[in-house]
């Protein structure tokens, strides 16, 4: 969208992005560092095409689902190159038949890191960190690069599960060192795509499979691990959580077993048992809650929960309990399957796979709005919603972004097409919205005024 | 397996005590034919045999010696279909629905097709409405007054997974898993909806509807069982009951108006009596040499679609 701004606009505008610079300044993480939730910045684009708001868009060769971080002028993406002739991904949510959708890849593949400069959208370097042919199945809707990057500014931590590595890398791409996690398929051998955390100096892994489920810390530094904790649980692709809360820091996990959550040590502290198969929503926190759900459409419930600091033991429902000392609220059927949820101001959204948005009351539960489809092609959805300036983005597998209005009212105020497949959760920063679809690497901003990494 | 073996398999009869008003049936194989066969459904001197892509035409004249007569191969594979009239009506994928003329058996042609949102499951009729079960947006209800130009009245969304739809002469009756079974009335004007519904089946994966002396009855496959619900007054769905049949695996499952023939996996077919709905009893059997995935019923025979794998699938005539 292009705009023209009086100066006094100018001028309040730069007032407001100086003021609320520092929650978007970095986007180091899955879903950014506030699950989804951007400072208001009227240089944020609200429209944009293929053409229209680019600052640049880039060819990403291979494939890989994970999201762009970034840090500065430099955006990290991940993605596998090989197996060329490997069954194709499908939009939507479907029943793949008789091997329920899992594949086994006889080509050799290279795991690649990419280092793309944030201005001008040339890949700055590239880095091979194996190349062989892959050690796990996945289905065919995932990739061997599903994993997001983290980043501390200093160095870049990639994990492909697929492979069973964690390797740093500092910000000119040299290696600085890999560590061998082991790569182990699930119980239906769907693939890897939990990402990894930082803290401190630690790095958190949870890879959860058939042979030895686990959740790890590695030392940021050296790769060294410091501590591993086996897990009862047989696969999920949910992201670990760091819980930073009022009364301590807890790494938060969710899976089909047991929601557990553990101190900085491996300590186990929490758990909690009700989730649906097929984990895949990464916990977050708002409000001094952390919110878990899962919700495999073949399963019920598809439980939401809603929890306070401080639990220890089992805080499970018992028989028809909706809450208790430690769960706040809980709704048995609104779990989603692939997108993680979003908080935005008061509100909890829920944006199902198959094209709904719900709204509750992020404090009690209480539903605002039930389902609204949210635009007749809307289908399938899977990378999660983020909110900046009142609106919510709505970003669906074939790359239509829907935006819908926040607030108590659903309203549809607009669509952006790109016209090609996505997975991946964009980064917000600098302005701008990096949005990765199958091939290529987006910057949409708005070509008035992009702004430059601060 | 041996021919001796065949003989003594198909003369199997289980009878279950405790329910003596039932007749025990008896069936045996009369013939085979090798074909790429998930489901089947028999008309007239005709079975209709959808494997993989394709729908094979097989001439019965002959049950000892079916005889393949025509095919039709769709982009996508078939999940299910079902023949009214001079049609078959085929949920085929990410195709969606596909209505092939059927009129000449040894040249199926494509007379018309719909592409659903996500992948068709499954189809039902109820006069020239279609509902189809999508992966994706539910139950989505198409009108077929004109093949030329079908139009879509609309999605139902279920929760769940669209499984599988069938119909009685005025409802459509959907499935979807985990739990739902829904009524939908294609004479409702407005945006579909269910009429009726019940979220207590258990992981239903195919559906059959029975009208019998002003009583109408749904039989749902899933959970390991035959789940069976009196839908006479569709707004309220009641279950009766369930019977777990003997392999735990059930697959789909054909209904006469008295009996239930089930595929039931590795241990062949199942047939059931339904004279009491609430109270289903085993009155018969017959262990193929695969595993059953699906029956039809017409013409004095039971077809039953067996095997994994297009190499070693074929379907069994029985009498």
């Amino acid at each position: 969208m292009a705009a023209r701004c009086s100066r006094p606009a100018v001028i309040v505008a730069l007032a407001m992005m100086a003021a609320t610079v520092s929650a978007t300044d970095q986007w180091p993480q899955f879903r950014g560092p506030d699950a989804g939730n951007v400072a208001d910045d009227p240089a944020l684009p609200d429209t944009w095409s293929e053409t229209e708001n680019v600052a640049w868009k880039t060819d990403i060769p291979g494939a890989g689902w994970s999201s762009p971080v970034v840090w500065d002028d430099h955006v990290f993406v991940t993605a596998t190159i090989g197996g060329t002739s490997d069954p194709k991904p499908i939009k939507g949510l479907y029943d793949p038949g008789d091997e329920n959708g899992r594949t086994r890849s006889t080509a050799d593949h290279r795991w690649m890191v990419y280092d793309v400069d944030f201005q001008t959208g040339r890949i700055r370097w590239q880095q091979e960190l194996a190349r062989s042919i892959p050690k796990v199945q996945r289905h065919i809707k995932n990739s061997f690069a599903s994993e997001t990057p983290v980043t501390d500014g200093q160095r870049v931590y990639v994990y492909f599960g697929s492979l069973g590595i964690l390797s740093a890398l500092d910000l000119s791409g040299q290696r600085l060192w890999t560590q061998e996690l082991g790569a182990f398929d699930g119980r239906q051998a769907f693939g890897t795509a939990a990402s990894p955390v930082l803290h401190g100096d630690r790095i958190f892994v949870v890879h959860d499979n058939a042979t030895e489920s686990f959740i790890a810390a590695y030392d940021k530094k050296t790769g060294k691990e410091i501590w591993r904790v086996k897990r009862d649980e047989a696969e999920n692709w949910s992201t670990p959580f760091v819980w930073e809360n009022d009364l301590r820091t807890e790494i938060v996990t969710a899976g089909l077993r047991k929601v557990r959550s553990y101190d900085l040590d491996g300590r186990l502290l929490w758990e909690l048992s009700g989730m649906t198969v097929n984990v895949v929503p990464t916990p977050f926190a708002r409000h001094g809650l952390v919110y878990i759900n899962s919700g495999y459409p073949g399963a019920s419930p598809r439980p939401v929960y809603a929890i306070r600091p401080g639990a220890s033991g089992d805080i499970s429902l018992k028989g028809d309990q909706t809450s208790n000392e430690f769960i706040v609220w809980y709704q048995p059927l609104l779990g989603t399957y692939n997108t993680s949820s979003l908080v935005y101001g008061d509100l909890y959204y829920t944006l199902l796979d198959r094209g709904f948005l719900l709204c509750h009351d992020a404090r009690t539960g209480r539903q605002i709005y039930g389902r609204q489809r949210i635009a007749p092609e809307a289908a399938g959805f899977s990378a999660s919603p983020w909110a900046y300036n009142g609106k919510i983005f709505l970003l669906s597998e074939d790359g239509d972004t829907f935006v819908v209005a926040a607030g108590p009212e659903y309203k549809l105020l607009g669509k952006n097409t790109l016209n090609e497949m996505a997975l991946a959760t964009p980064a917000i920063v600098h302005g701008s919205v990096i949005i990765r679809t199958q091939s290529k690497l987006y910057r949409i901003a708005k070509q008035t005024g992009a702004a430059s990494p601060r | 397996m041996s021919a001796a073996c065949c003989v003594r398999a198909a003369c199997l009869t289980l009878v279950v005590a405790g329910y003596a008003a039932a007749q025990p049936v008896t069936l045996r194989q009369i013939g085979s034919i090798k074909v790429p066969a998930d489901t089947v459904e028999i008309r007239g001197s005709h079975a209709y045999v959808a494997g993989g892509r394709t729908l094979t035409v097989l001439d019965l004249s002959d049950p000892a010696s079916p005889r393949k007569v025509g095919a039709y191969t769709f982009p996508e594979q078939i999940w299910s279909f079902r023949i009214a009239g001079s049609y078959a009506y085929v949920a085929a994928n990410f195709f969606g629905l596909g209505i092939l003329d059927i009129s000449n058996a040894a040249s199926p042609t494509l007379r018309a097709s719909f592409k659903t949102p996500g992948q068709a499951k499954g189809v039902a009729l109820v006069g020239t409405t279609a509902f189809v079960a999508d992966h994706m947006t539910g139950i989505d209800v198409i009108d077929l007054t004109s093949l030329d130009q079908p139009v879509e009245r609309g999605s139902f969304f279920v929760d769940g997974y669209a499984r599988d739809v069938a119909a009685s002469s005025r409802f459509a009756f959907a499935i979807d898993a985990p739990t739902g079974l829904y009524a939908l009335d294609p004479s409702r004007p407005g945006p579909p909806e269910a009429i009726g519904q019940l979220q207590s089946a258990a992981t239903p994966q195919a559906i059959e509807v029975m009208e019998r002396g002003g009583q109408t009855t749904v039989c749902v496959i899933g959970g390991g069982a035959v789940q069976l619900y009196d839908v006479t007054d569709p707004t309220r769905p009641v279950h009766l009951t369930s019977l777990k049949t003997p392999s735990g695996r059930p697959a789909r499952l054909a209904l006469d108006g008295m009996r239930a023939y089930v595929a039931d996996g590795r241990e062949g077919v199942q047939i059931l009596d339904l004279t009491n709905p609430s109270s289903p009893a085993i009155v018969g059997a017959f262990r193929t040499t695969a595993a059953a995935r699906d029956v039809a019923l017409g013409g004095g025979l039971v077809l039953v679609a067996i095997g994994i794998g297009e190499d070693n699938e074929e379907v069994v005539v029985l009498r």
